[in-house]
């Protein structure tokens, strides 16, 4: 023992070393398993059936047993009332449970990696330390729920086959190798979490600082990789491939992983869980700056709130972009698919993602707004709030507006139609175009405001500076609105070009808009320091908000995904035939969703308490010296 | 638990855990946040559930109608013929493929086929996805003349090795069906693609399955809304035989016969079910939406249709001039209040009640049209038979009013006599009616 604390950097460089070996080996083992497989393929190929890919149109070796017709007696059951009584209520409880946490653990270890690798690049030996204990924080955060996470897991497992286990058992016999190689991944990930949080103070000088940032990259290779083995599952009962017409396997493991949504949606969910993640972490510091007895530890889960509500807003941004690629992806599949999600019978489902995403701003702006507070020199600001929240909630209007309304026949007979003659403009694409770009714009708008807050800018080029921004934002609106206007007047497939002239719009407005800002913050005059903690109770409330909007968004938007299937286990090869096996309606879905989300955060506040013991004991040795600074701003 | 009950539920709900929070020091923080979770929750879950509530109900399973057991346990669909029937009933049946039903042309609703995802098929129409189909029998005979079609440069040239190309019309129509990428309108091919590959999917192939017969009715109806002499049932049978080898034709798929499950008709799960009690009918048809029933107390809110007191309205309506004006166009067909009950559950749009009409003339009812597709008819008899019971003693009991716009009805401070319980006689048309919409592919 004494000789391994003695020697730790040469112990702790050949465990690097083990672990890279490790994720290494692992594509190497998968693909002599792949390849043990292909042999007695290749040595009996002509006496072999071929078949053609679904997807790639290629011909192979009948492979494997393909799907078989399932009845209802596929899907033992137990007697439980209504809706319990449906298998797959409780798959989607377990499965939506096991996917927050995990997408929570999955998330925390990449801001992990990020800020532990900004403390080591901080010249400023105290904000390093800030950092670096940030950091730790995050991941101490990660552990307990890492736990949950691993346990929500086998109990899904062990739902699927026993309540599924026709379709499991096809699913697991064409995914056998990769299920393995997922299986020892899940090892290599906890061995290295374990080595990464307990080694954090022992690894915390020299050399082992990189060697253990390194683990911290490593983490995240282990968990992203992780998730795509997951995700080619759901893939491809969306977009079989690899498979022939009657779901047999033809001898081409990465055709079988890599289908037509596989990496849209390996991309859409690593940032969409950034995004989850930052959510959850702003709503743990919430927590603790609520439950906070001291100034000192206000102050600290003041500014952790920040970041967090920093990083989640941060990863947010280019979201809507991968959604887009995945809604392309989805209709270049099928289109009858795309119609589904965006015309047809999950439509509304778009309208409940808007409400949310308003939500989402709303949260945002206020929180930033109310940030001020803490800061000397905000009060020049307070009058431009108004106006920003005005173009705000006037956006946030038009984007909740529903194209056709619920109407009683006496209202409809006064209206004139299911359409309101003036507020039904509003409903069609055109109106929420221009509205959610206006949302972004003040968001950004908001952003800069909170950026200068505290700060008399020196900079000679000042007032060029902010003509270039303000004359950047105006034209960008008013381009916005002209626009949305003459989307009216044109055709639906030309009118779909137009969304690029206003994202562009946005775009320019964040990246050139806050960077011209950035730039006139160097060497700008402090007007007081950012008084860290001294902010409203309310304002706390606020990141609660984003947490469950993430949380509501995420469940919505993956049983948006898992829905599109309508009736079907595996797109066009198997049906679903169970009960079970209609739509439910959107309330419906609601309910289910609310109790996941509820469930989700009352575990979630269970490990926060516990982690509040740990705190308690770990305090002394992690307690923080320096008010922080504010990130996106200068020091 | 109605969806106002249930907002209602979580409002106090997190109201008592936030409450308990102020009065427990100790835990407050944490009551307090879990309180204000569900709060927000409860938010949400409140606008979702305003929203419109449709369920997609999935097609019925597809019948081997060679295969004996399955044709003698499905003797109707399977010996339906469409090589025999009229140019009208194979339009019509082409129609209910397309668009959901006879007369879905109309209101542009969505089949099995799925085709209106896509394309439009009335003059002027813009398809953005898709060529609107009109006059799409004249443009094929162009079509297969094109230099594009004779020389294609696309990913699929033909429909399968040795199968040849369209040399008419309605070939033409059968290839662009089994082998969509086999000529691909330009400006409709996949994106990047440079029309080279169809964004349409093989009609005989899942999702959309339908069977040779089946394409032979939307082709008939394809030449008929364009104006034009289908061809023969043989020629098109003919013209799809040319395109779709032997192994890859697809079985009828038509609904399937019983299997002893209450729930189970025609191989299609069936919502309400002969051993459901009226309250589980109830909740699961959602008719506390919108209606009142007196019996039943998560039912006294619905405020967008009449005041379900059926064993006070039905006698009188069926009576009444208005229906006998719908029953002498040939749209209602009831002869006793049960009769006319079912009528109003399953074609909503027989009739409809005064003061709920819709506002252009010859619309739809607002209620669902879709509940044939839901019921089983033990169900639905079930139903009629409980609503029967429901009258105007009964809802003064309750607290209910009449809807303000039931203008043609008797107040309820009349007292009324309650219409014994009857038996009903079976009326053909009616149930010929239900029988027909049960078997109508379920939309989703």
């Amino acid at each position: 023992m004494l000789t391994i604390i003695k020697h730790r950097k040469l112990w702790a460089t050949c465990m690097l070393g083990l672990f890279l070996a490790l994720s290494v080996m692992l594509p190497l083992v998968s693909t002599m398993a792949l390849a043990e497989e292909a042999q007695p393929q290749a040595a009996a190929a002509a006496a072999v059936e071929k078949g053609k890919d679904v997807y790639y149109k290629t011909e192979g070796p009948v492979s494997g047993a393909g799907w078989t017709e399932m009845n209802e007696n596929s899907y033992p059951s137990y007697s439980l009332p209504y809706p319990l009584s449906e298998n797959r209520v409780i798959i989607w409880v377990l499965a939506q449970q096991h996917l927050y946490f995990g997408s929570f653990v999955l998330a925390v270890p990449i801001f992990c990696m990020v800020i532990e690798l900004v403390g080591l690049l901080t010249r400023d030996k105290v904000m390093a330390k800030k950092y670096d204990h940030l950091a730790y924080s995050f991941v101490k955060i990660s552990l307990t729920a890492y736990s949950v996470t691993a346990i929500l897991g086998g109990l899904l497992l062990f739902s699927f086959i026993t309540f599924y286990p026709a379709f499991f058992s096809y699913i697991a016999g064409l995914f056998r190798p990769v299920m393995h190689i997922y299986a020892l991944l899940f090892l290599a990930e906890s061995g290295t979490l374990y080595i990464y949080y307990y080694g954090w103070d022992k690894m915390n000088h020299g050399l082992l600082k990189w060697v253990h940032a390194t683990m911290g990259v490593l983490l995240n290779v282990f968990g992203s990789v992780l998730m795509m083995l997951a995700n080619s599952w759901a893939a491809f009962m969306m977009s079989p491939a690899g498979v022939d017409e009657k779901g047999r396997f033809l001898g081409n493991m990465w055709h079988l992983l890599h289908t037509a949504l596989w990496n849209p949606i390996n991309v859409h969910r690593i940032i969409g869980n950034m995004v989850f993640g930052g959510g959850v972490v702003g709503a743990y510091a919430a927590y603790k700056f609520l439950s906070a007895k001291t100034d000192e530890d206000r102050a600290y889960y003041d500014w952790m709130g920040y970041i967090s509500m920093f990083l989640a807003v941060g990863s947010l941004i280019p979201l809507p972009f991968a959604g887009y690629w995945l809604m392309r992806e989805v209709y270049g599949y099928r289109q009858q698919m795309g119609i589904t999600l965006m015309g047809g019978l999950l439509a509304w489902l778009f309208i409940i993602q808007a409400v949310l995403i308003g939500a989402l701003f709303f949260a945002t702006d206020y929180y930033l707004f109310a940030g001020m507070d803490r800061m000397k020199g905000a009060e020049r600001y307070a009058k431009s709030i108004k106006y920003v929240l005005f173009l705000t909630a006037a956006a946030f209007l038009v984007w909740l507006t529903p194209h056709t309304l619920i109407i009683t026949p006496q209202e409809l007979k006064a209206m004139g139609g299911q359409q309101h003659p003036v507020v039904g403009n509003f409903g069609v694409m055109s109106a929420k175009n221009g509205a959610v770009n206006t949302m972004l714009m003040t968001t950004i708008i908001a952003f800069i405001i909170y950026q200068r807050a505290n700060k008399q800018i020196t900079v000679k080029w000042a007032t060029w500076g902010n003509a270039a921004i303000v004359a950047m934002f105006t034209v960008a609106l008013v381009n916005n609105w002209w626009v949305a206007i003459y989307g009216y007047y044109i055709p639906a497939n030309v009118r779909v070009g137009l969304s690029v002239p206003q994202v562009m719009g946005t775009l320019t407005c964040l990246f050139v808009g806050t960077g011209i800002n950035i730039a006139m913050m160097r060497g700008a005059k402090d007007m007081g320091p950012v008084l860290w903690g001294k902010i409203s109770v309310r304002s706390q409330y606020a990141l609660f908000v984003l947490g469950v909007s993430f949380t509501w968004l995420m469940g919505l938007m993956g049983y948006i995904r898992s829905s599109v299937r309508l009736f079907w286990h595996v797109m066009e090869i198997g049906r679903d035939n169970s009960p079970w096996a209609f739509t439910h309606t959107i309330g419906f879905a609601a309910n289910v969703m609310t109790f996941n989300v509820v469930l989700f955060w009352t575990l979630t506040l269970f490990v926060f308490w516990l982690g509040e013991i740990g705190t308690k004991v770990a305090k002394a040795a992690h307690a923080p010296a320096h008010q922080p600074a504010i990130a996106g701003g200068s020091k | 638990m109605t969806q106002s009950q249930l907002a209602i539920t979580f409002f106090i709900m997190s109201s008592f855990v936030m409450w308990l929070g102020y009065m427990i020091p100790k835990a407050r923080t944490m009551l307090v946040s879990v309180g204000f979770f569900v709060l927000a929750s409860a938010a949400f879950n409140g606008f979702s559930n305003w929203l419109p509530q449709v369920e997609g109900i999935p097609p019925p399973k597809p019948v081997d109608c060679s295969n004996p057991k399955e044709k003698a346990a499905h003797p109707e669909e399977c010996n339906k013929n469409v090589m025999t029937m009229s140019v009208a009933e194979r339009a019509d049946m082409g129609e209910a493929i397309i668009f959901g039903k006879v007369g879905g042309s109309a209101e542009r609703g969505i089949g099995k086929g799925q085709c209106p995802l896509c394309h439009t098929f009335k003059k002027g129409d813009i398809g953005d996805r898709a060529p609107n189909l009109i006059g799409v029998t004249t443009r094929a005979a162009e079509r297969i003349k094109d230099p594009r079609y004779l020389k294609p440069d696309t990913i699929q040239t033909e429909s399968f090795k040795g199968s040849g190309r369209a040399t008419n019309a309605e070939e033409y129509i059968a290839e662009s069906h089994s082998c969509p990428s086999c000529y691909v309108v330009a400006g409709f091919g996949v994106k990047g693609t440079n029309d080279r590959e169809s964004p349409m999917p093989v009609i005989h192939k899942p999702t959309t399955s339908l069977s040779i017969d089946e394409q032979i009715a939307v082709d008939t109806w394809i030449f008929v809304n364009d104006g034009a002499e289908p061809p023969s049932p043989e020629v098109i049978k003919a013209a799809y035989e040319k395109f779709i080898p032997e192994s890859d034709r697809p079985k009828l798929a038509v609904a399937a016969g019983p299997t002893g499950d209450p729930c189970d008709v025609n191989a299609e799960k069936k919502i309400a079910c002969a051993t459901d009690t009226p309250d589980q009918i109830v909740t699961k048809m959602g008719c506390a939406a919108c209606h009142k029933i007196p019996d039943i107390s998560f039912a006294h809110t619905g405020a967008i249709g009449p005041l379900l007191i059926e064993g006070a309205n039905a006698p009188g309506r069926i009576k009444s001039p208005e229906y006998l004006a719908a029953m002498k166009a040939g749209k209602a067909h009831a002869t006793s209040p049960k009769e006319y009950i079912i009528e109003s559950i399953m074609d909503p749009s027989a009739f409809i009640v005064q003061g709920f009409e819709p506002i252009s003339p010859g619309g739809k009812s607002m209620m669902p049209p879709d509940f044939a597709t839901k019921f089983t008819y033990a169900a639905v008899s079930k139903l009629a038979d409980f609503l029967l019971t429901q009258t105007a003693d009964k809802a003064i009991k309750a607290g209910l009013e009449r809807h303000p716009m039931e203008k043609a009805e008797k107040l309820l401070k009349k007292a009324e006599v309650d219409l014994p319980m009857r038996s009903v006689q079976s009326n053909p048309a009616v149930e010929g009616a239900i029988a027909a919409q049960s078997t109508v592919v379920a939309q989703r």
